[in-house]
């Protein structure tokens, strides 16, 4: 991995250790290993959501071009979202891909991935069914992506 | 406020950066002002990797970089529009010369097979005689119309003819009781005369049919006072009745295996049938 990857890495880790988000237990990123190419994120499910009370996981890989491309991140913690495969936890978000700016840092990406949590976009779905459930029964919706938090996100209690 | 680049996040603080050129190449001001140049040229080359016709723009506040070049020499440049224009004339070039050389191999495949049939000494006199306009368009057309000759498929239609009436000539009935079998409108009838049409195929059948006639020709009417060119026409045609003959007896042959297809029973085994 060139150099610039990891000097940026090193110092975005600080970034989000120093970072008052760390403090509310909203969001925290880990090394996987000794290098720094793969990480491992952790978001809380965002308030007045059903995500609410769960911790989710993110697997994040970085490219050996970031930050002129993005990180590749994916849901490793099972969630019912329109905008997240149910069966793989691939996302579907605009600034993992084209919208990618080098000013970003995993600190805005977890910060997106939070704020997409709590707002979907049913119209650009991943998962087509969860999609089409969110929009023609918002509230068989709500009850399925609470259970999924209960059953697969709940555990874990942030300390 | 120290320094700060966008790309790398090193600060000017930073001891081994310190002779790093620092540039602000956009309206942004704030924590994303300051850019490395180099760091901010890596991320101009990205951008033209995944598309070469955008100018290179902030992604932030989308202003278009002002990229400047030293002053190149009039030779370089005069260099470099020849590289452009012969990048731009070439695939033309490429064409032609590919269209051309398919012609004059059309062309010489013409006045081959026109040796070929005729006899060399009167298809030079002949060619000698035409218009040459004349004969680079005929030429070229021999092979092509032998192509288009060969993808008529009069065999099937023949074949139909001859099934409908099999049934109502007593003579044919008896020595051919095979076409007894009505014709197979329906659609599960899969057999076909170049049932897979392949182009190479039908591109050497074709190429080679002038050749065949001529061997024809002379094995059977060596010793006849036909003309050189009469030979070739009568063997091309017995060649062509005698091959679309085996063809229809094939073709006919296979259809009716295709009918009397059937899945038989499992052979049961001893201890299937003890239980």
């Amino acid at each position: 991995m060139n150099n610039i990857a990891t000097q940026r890495i090193k110092r975005e880790f600080k970034e989000v250790i120093k970072s008052e988000e760390l403090a509310k237990c909203s969001i925290k990123v880990d090394l996987v290993g000794d290098s720094y190419t793969e990480l491992k994120g952790e978001i809380a499910g965002p308030p007045d959501t059903p995500y609410e009370g769960g911790i989710f996981l993110l697997e994040i890989k970085v490219p050996e071009t970031y930050p002129f491309n993005p990180p590749k991140v994916r849901f490793m913690t099972k969630i019912w979202h329109p905008n997240i495969s149910s069966v793989t936890g691939a996302i579907c978000l605009d600034i993992l891909k084209d919208q990618w700016a080098a000013a970003m840092t995993l600190r805005t990406v977890l910060l997106s991935l939070q704020a997409l949590m709590a707002a979907a976009e049913p119209d650009d779905p991943q998962d087509a069914v969860v999609a089409k459930q969110y929009k023609e029964y918002p509230e068989i919706f709500a009850k399925t992506a609470s259970h999924w938090t209960n059953v697969y996100a709940g555990g874990i209690i942030c300390s | 406020m120290p320094k700060h680049c966008w790309v790398c996040f090193g600060t000017d603080d930073d001891d081994y950066e310190n002779n790093r050129d620092w540039v602000s190449p956009c309206k942004c001001r704030g924590s994303t002002r300051w850019v490395h140049q180099s760091c901010v040229q890596r991320w101009v080359d990205e951008k033209l990797k995944e598309n070469l016709s955008v100018k290179a723009h902030c992604p932030q506040c989308h202003t278009q970089y002002i990229i400047v070049y030293d002053e190149v020499n009039y030779l370089v440049r005069l260099l470099n529009k020849l590289d452009k224009t012969a990048n731009q004339l070439c695939p033309f070039l490429a064409a032609g010369v590919v269209v051309s050389t398919l012609y004059w191999s059309a062309a010489s495949y013409g006045a081959i097979t026109m040796m070929q049939v005729m006899g060399e000494r009167e298809a030079i006199t002949m060619m000698e005689n035409t218009d040459s306009y004349m004969l680079l368009l005929v030429l070229p057309s021999i092979p092509l119309s032998l192509i288009l000759g060969k993808t008529i498929n009069w065999e099937e239609t023949l074949l139909l003819f001859v099934q409908r009436f099999t049934s109502q000539l007593p003579l044919l009935r008896t020595i051919m009781p095979s076409f007894l079998c009505e014709p197979v409108n329906s659609s599960t009838s899969t057999v076909q005369f170049n049932s897979v049409v392949n182009p190479t195929t039908t591109l050497c059948a074709a190429l080679l049919l002038p050749t065949t006639a001529t061997v024809v020709g002379n094995l059977l009417f060596n010793n006849s006072s036909y003309s050189y060119l009469q030979k070739t026409l009568l063997g091309g045609l017995v060649y062509i009745a005698v091959k679309g003959a085996f063809r229809i007896y094939q073709r006919q042959h296979n259809v009716i295996k295709e009918r009397t297809r059937k899945v038989i029973d499992y052979p049961e085994t001893d201890t299937e049938g003890n239980n």
